[in-house]
């Protein structure tokens, strides 16, 4: 996008404020993308801390090719995985999933998709990371398999089996809240 | 009903809402702004060095800019005199400031808040009597994990999940002890020079002539010299030494490329390691974590924990106990013998029921190894010590025989009991029966 272009060409030659509009016109996205992924705030908010100021040591020397946004989404996922690995817990056995905190207030008529949603994400809270993480990053951010692939560090092979098995866990895990 | 059959679109279209907050969103600008500032000062810095070999290649300016060091040491010598005198720091001047040191306590602090926080004690002869190391500390102030060492009995708890370990293990004091040799600055310098004989790292010590900033003393470690127990890129730490006391007063760590989620060349402050006084007293209890953690806690003995695959065989590599002991593990899925599944995964004898009864459950029905592949060493630095074992093994759906690759499977030591091998597992959903 162009408008990000001219943001990333004035970021270069120092201009805060350029930086201070790239922030705010992603945090929201980037940040619920670090809670769909590791399922509790406060470690989130420290993963969007860490790729906006790793952004900002980039001045002067950062190449954009491609999509901004998308740039800053795989930042996050990077960090998150990292996270999520060192947090694993394998010393002392299984990790802890955490919940997620409550939202702000809705308008009335967002009440139906409010909770759907709030029922699509306490189901992939038990999913595998890696599932969720793919799942979360080509339907939400609309990123591709090969780009997950790439980022990750596997095989696109193995990015689509875990976005397939994390679908069907997930359709499983419907039937089991239909049948009841 | 809806939900199931349109679940890629409904997922599209269900993100969730989360929106930043005032604080967050301020600690962040602020923080970035900083460190803007701070790369756009040191290029600042270098482009007047560029500019001043400029200027010097130039015949015409060259006689200008030695007018300008003439005058300069005429109306400086008093200054110069000044840096003359003052003595030049060297490492041995901190070994000597904490000699007598008989305690220290740091804290590693990630964007100006807590990570981790450390106790170290010197007996009376100066040999490390006891550590404790609080680890990951949320915005709480409630730690992930406490480590408690004394002379190699080691206590480990996880307050969230009300867990208290028990472990006396060589390997694991190993780790302690090059932890408190890497931070503890009584240790440090001894270390850091003994990294630099041998090669590993390279040692630079900037002192600046303002008495008010600290000396930077920056340490370059090669690959895999960071740690003791995995695998490492390339690391750098940047001591800090008080000019007055030649004491630590903090350790900068810095990290580089692909390992860590940046760019090849490109380096990250990871966090500092701050040393917040030298011999002051401790808190009473400090190093007593059974009274600390009450009694709603499980209590673990790992010595007596029949856990993993035992190896009588001294000879074989990590790689030939790592691939046993996954086969071990499928082979016990495939007969049902799930109490067998759960000791080779690690699980302690009072909490296999439930394990057994959530494997029940999940109606798994595997039948053939199909294949093991070669182990390797876990990508991420800190599961290094942790070896990968992909395999493809069969599973049984109605009748119809489906293979499964599985990369989500990995070998590890347990604590206390270095002749046996426990299977970490991630994918049990690859395994479920529809």
């Amino acid at each position: 996008m162009l408008e990000d272009r001219v943001l990333v060409w004035r970021f270069n030659r120092g201009s805060k404020e350029s930086l201070r509009r790239i922030y705010e016109k992603y945090k929201d996205d980037l940040l619920g993308l670090a809670v769909s992924l590791l399922r509790d705030r406060s470690t989130a908010e420290d993963v969007v801390h860490d790729v906006i100021v790793g952004f900002a040591q980039n001045v002067g020397t950062f190449r954009l090719s491609g999509s901004l946004k998308g740039y800053l989404a795989t930042c996050v996922a990077n960090n998150a995985r990292d996270r999520n690995r060192l947090k694993s817990g394998r010393d002392v056995g299984l990790a802890a999933i955490e919940e997620i905190e409550g939202g702000p207030d809705r308008p009335a008529q967002d009440a139906i998709q409010q909770e759907q949603s709030q029922r699509l994400e306490e189901l992939l809270a038990k999913l595998p990371y890696e599932q969720r993480e793919v799942i979360v990053l080509h339907l939400h951010y609309g990123m591709r398999f090969r780009q997950i692939a790439r980022s990750t560090g596997v095989s696109t092979n193995t990015i689509q089996s875990r976005y397939r098995y994390g679908l069907d866990k997930l359709r499983s895990l419907l039937d089991g809240e239909v049948e009841k | 009903m809806k939900l199931k059959r349109n679940i890629e679109k409904l997922i599209r279209i269900l993100k969730p809402r989360v929106n930043t907050g005032d604080e967050m969103d301020k600690m962040i600008l602020d923080d970035s702004f900083a460190a803007m500032n701070r790369v756009m000062q040191v290029k600042s810095a270098c482009i007047g060095m560029h500019i001043g070999r400029k200027i010097m290649r130039n015949p015409i300016t060259k006689l200008a800019a030695a007018a300008v060091v003439v005058a300069g040491v005429v109306f400086g010598v008093k200054v110069v005199m000044n840096d003359l005198v003052r003595p030049v720091y060297a490492l041995e001047q901190t070994l000597e400031a904490c000699k007598n040191k008989q305690q220290a306590h740091f804290t590693f602090v990630q964007k100006d808040e807590l990570n981790k926080a450390a106790w170290v004690e010197y007996d009376a002869d100066g040999n490390l009597a006891r550590v404790r190391v609080d680890m990951v500390i949320d915005s709480n102030g409630v730690p992930n994990q406490v480590i408690v060492w004394q002379k190699g009995h080691t206590q480990c708890w996880n307050p969230k999940r009300k867990e208290l370990r028990l472990f006396d293990d060589e390997q694991y004091t190993a780790i302690i002890l090059h932890f408190v040799r890497r931070y503890d600055p009584r240790r440090a310098v001894e270390y850091m020079q003994e990294l630099e004989r041998k090669g590993d790292v390279e040692i630079g010590i900037e002192q600046p002539s303002d008495r008010s900033k600290p000396i930077a003393v920056t340490v370059n470690y090669k690959p895999n010299t960071f740690r003791v127990d995995s695998a490492y890129p390339p690391m750098r730490e940047v001591m800090l030494v008080d000019q007055t006391t030649k004491l630590v007063t903090a350790v900068e760590v810095w990290g580089i490329g692909k390992d860590f989620g940046l760019k090849e060349d490109e380096w990250l402050l990871f966090g500092v390691y701050k040393y917040d006084g030298y011999d002051e007293p401790f808190e009473d209890g400090i190093f007593d974590l059974e009274a600390e953690v009450g009694e709603d806690v499980n209590i673990i003995d790992m010595m007596t924990l029949d856990v993993g695959l035992e190896f009588a065989e001294p000879n074989l590599t990590e790689e030939q106990m790592a691939v046993a002991a996954v086969r071990a593990f499928f082979e016990s899925l495939i007969a049902k013998d799930y109490n067998e599944t759960a000791r080779l995964n690690g699980v302690p004898g009072e909490m296999r029921a439930e394990f057994i009864k959530g494997l029940e459950k999940m109606n798994l029905n595997v039948v053939e190894i199909v294949s093991i592949g070669e182990p390797r060493p876990h990508s991420k630095p800190a599961l290094g010590r942790f070896l990968i074992v992909p395999c493809t093994i069969a599973i049984d759906i109605n009748g119809q025989r489906v293979e499964k690759g599985i990369e989500d499977i990995s070998v590890g030591r347990p604590m206390g009991h270095p002749n046996r091998r426990t299977v970490e597992f991630d994918a049990w959903s690859a395994l479920v029966v529809k």
